[in-house]
């Protein structure tokens, strides 16, 4: 061949690529049209025209022969000569097909064989040229039998001849095609295992090379390279006055022009952004067609719904997008739906219904691929997992239905041999979601057995900017995604040895009673304190020791944890905490330890080079505003790090249970002074607001204290003279703290010199040493006594008749028994009391298991209240026992938490709560207790509920 | 440009001489881009053991190699300076002890490459140079920067 001009080559490349998208959707159009639209016909006829005549320019000469073949055919049908059926299209969309594979590398075209499609089309038109046109006019004329899908429905013989060679031919075409890009994603998974990251994307050489084809060029609107050109002009002119602005060097006239050029840089930036941006229907509208394809060949019907194509993504999203999408639409197709005959036993339409819907949501795009199928069956997923010994029987009887659903994207899983076995998905999930997470995509599955099946992706709107959280480890920065980011949590050193800790060769942050595996970069990053030396360029590496070593910081317990040699930051800080970054890839999720939190930005991913081409840690890297380079975390293959063997698996799992079991509630205490040497908590969620007021505004009214406040008068009490008979040792002379708390419909503020801290406090209260009235009980902070306020009680010395007023109307009830349900002894103790005070009978019990004994031998309680986290019962299951009783089914049971958790609370109302009430908050316990406390009707005699123990 | 090439193909070209420990090592001025003063290297953990991190050149972010490790030379990178290259559309950085020299080659005077040249394998390099009192290595990219 002799030399090509590149550039027109590539003009007839990107201009044949759009005629045959364009194609298809016609192709699909004329399958279902019902008489003859010339014009839809014509403009198929016009493109393989064009595509004929580029490839004779250029000779090649089969690509030419392909289209002329089509053509051909499709003269025919503009002329009204040949009937449409599937068959056609079928073979139609085949050559499509290859046009298009021949037409993405022009080169090797000659090369392909087409001899097979060649005959296809020319016995098509060769049968028509012999018999004369369909004689029979009403065949022409009758839209059903044009529209026929099935082999036997034209009544024509010629046609029906030509369908049954066809079909073969056509539908072994697709299963080829089918079966090679579901090896072509299965090898991708064996090697991106291999590697131990994600790959770039699932699809064979000849695809490769068509993306690098589509990477070209891009089409842009020239209203935006308009405005880009105007914001261009509008940063040269605000140049030239930055140049004259320090030519001048008066700085003052700079702040205008700086912050014009920010303002600027901004806009190019979104513009330059939207160009990149395109919109999703270009990977949706191919699924029209595997649809088609597959549910056809399947003899399945399915209707295709697709919603929200304008949502835009970038360029490189999009791209990286079509192949874990096919794969998915092809897997729902494929396992997902039933058979007409099934459904229609399941009392299902015939027809199922796949959509495909993606929508804006808080900053990210997310895509739904949602079926009315069969769903996915727990048990079998379970059943797999079990026998592939990916878990242990018992691992999956903890998990919960959605969780086991969502082991189909578990790699051990999904690279099952058998494709087919599983009710809904088999093979390749893991790929699709490692494809994903490569454009920072997050994949979730919910499934409703017999109901059907959505899978969700979760997509950042583009790759170039991302906002990230910058962290410090040892002297590197390092940017972790937000989206990975869950949370941040500081361990206090005197928390460390509680809350870190080691189960087998794992370290674990222990957070609301879950453990999480931690990872120390350290360790894996080989972050060693090499640097050069910024004035001399002379290589140095500081001999540190491995961070392994401080793997049992858990049991040495003190400072020591902190790594001697990592510089200074840490030696300035001896008490400094430990800083773990918590964050989630979807399938798991961890903590990272951290030196130093620095802020969050929007951080510019630049690439890195071919050396990283296969880590699987890094994501790309950015440069800092100081010029410094911090590479991007990638938290998929960080996780890769958490080597968990099964047996630290099962302890953690152990370890689990029996922190859940035996977890003492933690609560947020307000740390406030009296006086330096008086230290009282104040437990923070019963705290309305702290004020500051100033004394001169103090009055005197009717012999207590007061201030004018919120337009109201709140009503003011200090500790001297109630519980303290210190005099309270103000700190700034004239200001004061006021600690606001809600009584019933009132506010009252507590007079106090000085607010210490919030501590998060979970260990055991001491209720006995110095309980009195006003203080509920101690506990030992910093080895300080610090005695816990009830501030009732407080106010009850304080002003008796303003309680009494509160409960008044409690007095006259009847004395209603309640059940009081805690395993910590303060609480119960406290909560007790506080119902006492309000006129009920209180009878208690430590734990779920006694309280199901207490509620059998007291026939007369008419109102549980529970604690839900417990030793040997807790609450949920307790709840779950009574109200599986059907004699207790009306019985109130309001659970109390210390803080109210929107998650447990739904946990709680499933279970059969009643209501929800803070520990501690007394108004609001007592209010409940007045909603739900009622007397029991005279004949009422609950049956015994069964304890097993 | 041709990464590997044998001592035949070169022609009279400029040669950009470096030292890297004892060895003396050369590249093809079309090979060099830029030559720098190390900037500060942030590094960065790679399997690749010769690899020392990335630096921020003018924005883009850059590896950059030791080329002691990279051709097994023994002792420690003065890392005087970095020779910027060109490789596969990527920019590298080679990090170097010195320049010594910019020499206008004469093809006559490239040499076949022996299996083992100072110390170093024979495959890092495409030819030795001849020059008045000694030789210069002329290095193979591919294999310096792939390991291959």
């Amino acid at each position: 061949m002799e030399e090509i001009d590149e550039e027109v080559l590539q003009l007839f490349i990107e201009e044949s690529r759009e005629h045959l998208n364009g194609i298809e959707d016609d192709l699909l159009a004329m399958e279902a049209m019902e008489t003859l639209d010339a014009e839809l016909v014509n403009r198929v006829f016009r493109a393989l025209h064009t595509i004929k005549g580029g490839a004779g320019f250029f000779d090649f000469n089969k690509l030419r022969d392909l289209a002329h073949a089509m053509e051909n055919v499709l003269d025919l049908i503009r002329n009204d000569e040949l009937t449409v059926t599937s068959a056609i299209i079928s073979s139609l969309f085949s050559g499509a097909d290859t046009l298009a594979k021949m037409v993405d590398l022009p080169q090797t075209s000659e090369d392909r064989d087409i001899g097979d499609l060649l005959v296809t089309f020319n016995d098509i038109v060769s049968r028509v040229e012999q018999d004369e046109p369909d004689p029979d006019p009403t065949d022409a004329s009758n839209p059903d039998l044009i529209l026929d899908d099935a082999v036997d429905a034209a009544p024509d013989t010629q046609n029906r001849n030509s369908q049954s060679t066809l079909s073969p031919t056509s539908s072994g075409l697709a299963v080829q095609e089918l079966e090679l890009s579901a090896d072509a994603l299965k090898v991708d998974g064996a090697v991106s295992d291999k590697d131990g990251g994600p790959s770039c994307g699932g699809e064979n050489a000849e695809s490769e090379a068509k993306r690098t084809v589509v990477d070209q060029s891009i089409r842009v609107q020239l209203s935006l390279l308009d405005r880009l050109m105007a914001l261009a002009g509008e940063l040269v002119l605000t140049r030239n006055a930055l140049l004259e602005g320090v030519g001048q060097g008066d700085v003052k006239a700079l702040i205008p022009t700086s912050k014009k050029v920010d303002a600027i840089t901004s806009h190019l930036q979104k513009a330059i952004m939207s160009t990149r941006m395109q919109t999703i229907d270009i990977v949706f509208n191919r699924f029209r067609r595997v649809v088609r394809d597959l549910s056809q060949q399947l003899g399945k019907k399915i209707r295709l719904e697709i919603s929200g194509q304008d949502v835009e993504l970038d360029k490189n999203i999009i791209e990286a997008l079509g192949d874990p999408l096919t794969h998915l639409i092809r897997n729902a197709v494929d396992h997902g739906f039933e058979t007409p005959s099934d459904r229609t036993l399941a009392g299902k339409p015939a027809e199922g219904v796949l959509s495909i819907a993606a929508r804006h949501e808080a900053g990210q795009v997310v895509i739904e691929i949602s079926d009315d199928g069969a769903g996915i069956d727990p048990n079998k997923i379970a059943e797999k997992a079990v026998d592939k010994g990916i878990y242990s029987a018992e691992e999956i009887g903890r998990m919960s239905e959605k969780d086991i659903t969502r082991l189909i994207f578990d790699p051990g899983f999904s690279t099952a041999s058998e494709v087919t076995d599983i009710s809904g998905r088999g093979v390749g999930m893991d790929v699709v979601r490692q494809n994903l997470a490569t454009v920072g995509g997050v994949a979730d599955v919910e499934s409703v057995k017999g109901a059907g099946t959505v899978v969700s992706i979760k997509l950042p709107l583009t790759l170039a900017i991302i906002p990230s959280v910058l962290v410090g480890i040892s002297e590197e920065t390092f940017a972790i995604p937000q989206v990975n980011v869950v949370e941040m949590v500081s361990v206090s050193p005197e928390e460390v040895q509680r809350r870190i800790q080691r189960v087998g060769n794992l370290t674990v942050l222990r957070l609301r009673g879950q453990l999480l595996p931690l990872i120390e970069l350290i360790d894996h990053l080989k972050i060693q304190g090499k640097y050069s030396e910024p004035n001399t360029g002379q290589w140095r590496e500081e001999r540190r020791r491995l961070l392994y070593d401080r793997r049992c910081f858990a049991e040495e317990g003190d400072q020591e944890v902190f790594d001697p040699r990592s510089g200074q930051e840490r030696r300035e800080h001896p008490q400094s905490v430990i800083n773990i970054v918590v964050v989630s890839t979807g399938s798991s999720k961890y903590g990272i330890r951290v030196d130093e939190l620095h802020e969050s930005a929007e951080i510019v991913v630049k690439p890195l080079g071919v050396h990283f081409k296969n880590s699987s840690e890094f994501a790309g890297a950015t440069i800092l505003g100081d010029g410094r380079v911090a590479l991007i975390l990638n938290a998929e293959g960080i996780s890769g790090f958490i080597e968990t063997t099964e047996s630290d698996r099962a302890m953690l799992e152990g370890e689990q249970e029996s922190e859940t079991s035996h977890s003492i509630d933690t609560v947020k205490l307000l740390i406030i002074e009296n006086a330096p040497t008086e230290i009282y908590a104040i437990p923070l969620n019963l705290v309305a607001r702290i004020e500051k007021f100033h004394f001169k505004h103090l009055q005197v009214v009717g012999g207590g204290h007061a201030i004018s406040y919120r337009g109201g008068i709140l009503p003011l009490f200090s500790l001297e003279g109630t519980i303290s008979s210190v005099k309270p040792q103000w700190l700034a002379s004239e200001c004061f703290y006021a600690i606001v708390f809600a009584v019933g419909d009132r506010e009252v503020g507590l007079m106090v010199a000085g607010i210490r801290d919030v501590v998060d406090f979970g260990e055991n209260i001491d209720h006995k040493t110095h309980r009195r009235k006003g203080v509920g009980g101690s506990l030992v902070l910093d080895h300080t006594i610090v005695e816990l306020l009830d501030i009732y009680g407080v106010l009850e010395i304080h002003n008796p008749e303003f309680i009494r007023h509160l409960n008044g109307d409690f007095a006259s009830d009847e004395c209603l028994r309640i059940l009081l349900v805690d395993d910590s002894p303060y609480y119960r103790e406290q909560m007790a009391a506080e119902l006492r005070s309000g006129g009920y009978d209180v009878v208690v019990a430590e734990d779920g298991l006694q309280a199901l004994e207490v509620l059998n031998a007291n026939k007369d309680i008419c109102l549980v209240i529970t604690d839900i986290e417990m030793p040997r019962m807790d609450g949920l299951e307790m709840v779950r026992r009574v109200r599986s009783d059907a004699a207790y089914t009306n019985l109130p049971i309001i659970a109390v938490t210390v803080l109210s958790a929107q998650e447990a609370e739904k946990r709680g109302y499933s279970a059969g709560v009643n209501d929800y009430q803070v520990k501690l908050d007394r108004q609001g316990l007592l209010a409940a207790c007045r909603k739900w406390a009622r007397p029991l009707p005279a004949e009422w005699n609950p049956p015994e509920i069964t304890v097993h123990e | 440009m041709n990464d590997t090439r044998s001592s035949a193909d070169f022609g009279d070209t400029e040669i950009i001489a470096f030292k890297v420990g004892d060895t003396v090592a050369g590249l093809a001025i079309n090979q060099v881009r830029e030559i720098l003063k190390p900037p500060e290297i942030t590094s960065v953990y790679s399997r690749y053991e010769y690899v020392v991190g990335v630096i921020n050149l003018r924005g883009n972010i850059v590896t950059t190699i030791d080329l002691y490790k990279s051709l097994g030379i023994p002792g420690e990178n003065c890392a005087g300076h970095i020779v910027l290259v060109e490789f596969q559309n990527e920019h590298l950085g080679l990090l170097v002890d010195k320049i010594e020299d910019s020499i206008a080659g004469q093809s006559e005077n490239f040499l076949p490459v022996p299996d083992d040249v100072y110390g170093a394998n024979g495959h890092f390099f495409n030819a030795l140079y001849k020059r008045e009192n000694d030789l210069i290595s002329m290095l193979n990219l591919k294999a310096v920067l792939l390991g291959e």
